[in-house]
């Protein structure tokens, strides 16, 4: 039965069109330049040889670190591995050596982003870096907006056109985003049901982000939360918006029309409870970048709309022939 | 190479256009990670651990789910023990003075050292560890903390409230251990 529901052809028309829509270089080499960017900018002075110093009592490595049976590494390793992560970041986000940059960024990122998991775990706003670099590292995001291509047509190589390379590696964070939405409105009405809405649980989660020695994150940016939590029908409100959001996300991957009012929802919601309860989703945040259209937003920065004759290198459309 | 429709150089992603699919060993590769994603994600959702046992990087992403006390609380959080006066003590939440560990996950291994069989042993390494990396980071410059001669484990008992007028004034508080420097 399956199987003959993937032979349909509009169904499979569909998928394909879905991760495979024709798309321009340039708005997954944005995604590219400012995700790296990012990390630098989050991740560029962090020290994580510190944790070496952390006595073993607090050591509990999560199970892809007892599975390739990684020990708690020592300062030494520590400090080589996030220099080479810092550098492979900076050649990432400018597009040197890409592929061999977006791999090596995705492995000892992951090393050094699973090893912060190792001491207490907890924490999912890093968890979707891991995904990014994954999707971005199996991708020819090098194609264009990179010291590669600077260097490949200076060897007379054509610019690539639009391709479905260009499309599914963004659909794959979007995917990952959508499942983290996604489970955490699945655990709310897992453990709270209805009652998440109808009774006063976010209004409690309020009041406690206000005292400092309750909450199990940063301090909020102010006391609004006291405000909300004293108008309780205003914090189920929101409680509801949440859920609906939440168990909703995955829509924006099939309607274009509910995609940027889901999208921009969700982003205000993570800025709101920033604010009003001190959680800092500060990489989550940042891989918002994957759902803005960079080259229609480029386009229409510079007026350029309709007018793909500006282009100042000769364009090959479709092609993919050569990987960067 | 496939023909593209005119509006291919113009826009991000074309629901609407003629999909541009790339060989299929590519396309193995890249349902591969789709498969690693999706099939991730649903055991993660499916299995619902709590914070801390997450099958990372996967996570049924547990956000405000917990169980609730209600309109109390009862963290167990520690607290420094002044080196020129025994008689105060500071609380050690700021992340400052619990670095590399955040915040968050200090407390969640806290938690589960309280939990261990060796408790005892566990949390008399995990407190001195504390102590020690505050003085040496206090000693270097790394945080305004005062100096410390102790610290001290407390289970802390709130009743919540909308002013959190009682904010820094627990209504309970037991000493569960202790660790002071020779």
């Amino acid at each position: 039965m399956s199987r003959e529901l993937v032979r349909l052809p509009a169904l499979r028309a569909a998928w394909n069109r879905f991760w495979f829509a024709p798309a321009s270089p340039e708005n997954l080499a944005c995604c590219r330049l400012l995700f790296y960017g990012g990390l630098l900018y989050f991740f560029g002075t962090r020290d994580f040889s510190a944790l070496a110093g952390v006595d073993a009592v607090f050591w509990k490595p999560i199970w892809l670190f007892r599975l390739v049976g990684l020990p708690k590494p020592s300062a030494e390793v520590l400090k080589v591995v996030q220099t080479v992560w810092r550098f492979s970041l900076a050649a990432s986000c400018v597009g040197f050596l890409t592929r061999l940059a977006t791999g090596v960024s995705f492995v000892f990122g992951s090393f050094l982003l699973g090893l912060l998991y190792c001491f207490g775990g907890s924490g999912h706003s890093k968890s979707i870096v891991v995904f990014a670099m994954g999707s971005l590292a199996l991708s020819r995001c090098g194609a264009v907006l990179s010291v590669d291509r600077w260097i490949r047509a200076r060897r007379g190589e054509p610019r690539p056109g639009p391709s479905g390379e260009y499309c599914w590696p963004i659909r794959l964070v979007w995917v990952a985003m959508t499942f983290a939405f996604f489970g955490a409105g699945v655990s709310k009405v897992r453990h709270a049901g209805l009652g998440w809405v109808t009774t006063d649980r976010l209004a409690v989660y309020l009041v406690r982000s206000n005292y400092p020695l309750v909450r199990d994150s940063n301090a909020p940016m102010n006391d609004w939360g006291l405000w909300l939590a004293r108008h309780r029908e205003i914090c189920r409100a929101l409680a509801a918006g949440t859920l609906f959001v939440e168990l909703g996300f995955p829509l924006a991957l099939l309607s274009r029309r509910l995609r940027p009012i889901l999208v921009s929802s969700a982003f205000l919601m993570q800025v709101g409870i920033t604010v009003v309860m001190g959680p800092d989703f500060d990489v989550f945040i940042w891989s918002y970048l994957f759902w803005v259209p960079w080259d229609r937003v480029k386009e229409r920065v510079l007026g350029r709309v309709g007018d793909p004759g500006l282009s100042p290198e000769p364009v090959v459309r479709g092609s993919v022939s050569s990987p960067p | 190479m496939r023909d593209l429709p005119p509006a291919a150089g113009r826009l991000g992603s074309f629901d609407g256009a003629v999909a541009d699919p790339p060989a299929k060993p590519r396309r193995i590769v890249i349902y591969a990670a789709l498969l690693v994603l999706v099939g991730g994600s649903l055991v993660a959702i499916v299995r619902d651990d709590p914070y801390g046992k997450e099958l990372w990087p996967f996570s049924a992403y547990p956000m405000y789910s917990q169980p609730m006390r209600g309109w109390s609380a009862g963290p167990h959080r520690l607290f420094g023990v002044l080196r020129d006066d025994p008689t105060r003590e500071i609380p050690l939440i700021a992340g400052a003075y619990l670095y590399p560990i955040e915040h968050t996950r200090y407390y969640i291994a806290l938690a589960r050292i309280e939990r261990q069989k060796d408790r005892d042993a566990a949390l008399e390494a995990a407190l001195r560890d504390t102590l020690a990396r505050y003085e040496l980071r206090r000693i270097a410059g790394l945080h305004n903390g005062p100096p410390l001669r102790g610290i001290r484990l407390y289970a802390l008992k709130w009743r919540l409230d909308t002013s959190a007028h009682n904010r820094d004034r627990p209504d309970e508080r037991k000493l569960l251990y202790e660790v002071s420097t020779p």
